[in-house]
């Protein structure tokens, strides 16, 4: 199952934002496997941005889900837009699909590298397709 | 030729509601040929899941719905991406049940949750112990 294609991802830093933590494990595994040195997480867009302070530089990708507490996917993509964000983006959801193209609509809109919306679980397989593109 | 009219589905068709109780290679698509990470992933997934259970509990018990949507949420995508489809609808259903507010139907998958979510642990588990077996895993 696993991809033949080659990530140049060595070094490279991630921010997870997802509130379920067997997901931002599961991404921090993977990440961590394509070669990402740092991987932070966030349960929420809000705790996302006060950790996106303490990056030195924008990381290198940023994954997002859409439905989550306190502060949710659409409202952090507002925030992003808002700070003029300029990172690479990739958006995630579980079945709502209509969520995600509206998420997408605004990612869109903004200034940031959008990779794509995709449908969790995010696979390895995934990750490498959307990744190839950095 | 056009016919992607009739390839859609039928609005009114029913749900599907024969999902499975957990697949085992839901977990290689996942992270693909890695069984230390499976492995990894699905202890992971079996302590999260509890401490989700028991959240989930303790906020039903008080009848705080929003709290019970919230991590029937979280179950609902973790039981997924491992493959305990079963486990996702169930939760999927709770959760809205719990947004709107049907209080009934909320005790009633309350109820049956820890059951199910006992029986893909029991799966999960017995997959583990044979894979230590097999191959000497280091999890």
């Amino acid at each position: 199952m696993s991809s033949s294609v080659s990530v140049p991802t060595s070094g490279r830093t991630a921010l997870v934002v997802d509130d379920d933590a067997f997901t931002c494990s599961c991404l921090t595994e993977l990440l961590a496997d394509l070669g990402f040195s740092r991987v932070e997480t966030a349960s929420n867009g809000r705790q996302a941005l006060k950790l996106l302070r303490q990056f030195a530089a924008t990381p290198d990708v940023l994954i997002c889900d859409i439905y989550m507490p306190d502060m949710d996917g659409i409202e952090f993509l507002e925030q992003l837009i808002e700070r003029r964000y300029t990172g690479r983006l990739m958006l995630v959801s579980g079945m709502d699909v209509q969520t995600l193209t509206l998420a997408r609509e605004i990612a869109d809109a903004g200034p940031m590298k959008f990779l794509g919306a995709f449908l969790k679980p995010l696979s390895r397989e995934t990750l490498v397709q959307a990744l190839g593109s950095i | 030729m056009n016919t992607s009219a009739t390839c859609l589905p039928t609005p009114s068709a029913p749900a599907q509601t024969t999902a499975v109780t957990w697949d085992d290679q839901a977990v290689v698509r996942l992270v693909g040929d890695r069984p230390a990470m499976q492995q990894r992933l699905l202890l992971k997934f079996l302590s999260t899941s509890a401490d989700t259970l028991a959240a989930l509990r303790q906020a039903g018990s008080t009848g705080d719905w929003v709290e019970v949507g919230r991590h029937a949420h979280s179950l609902k995508s973790a039981a997924r991406s491992v493959g305990a489809m079963a486990l996702g609808d169930h939760c999927w259903a709770l959760e809205q049940a719990a947004k709107a507010t049907d209080v009934q139907q909320c005790h009633a998958l309350c109820t049956e949750l820890p059951v199910l979510a006992d029986r893909v642990s029991r799966l999960i588990g017995a997959h583990l112990q044979s894979a230590s077996t097999v191959d000497g895993a280091v999890l």
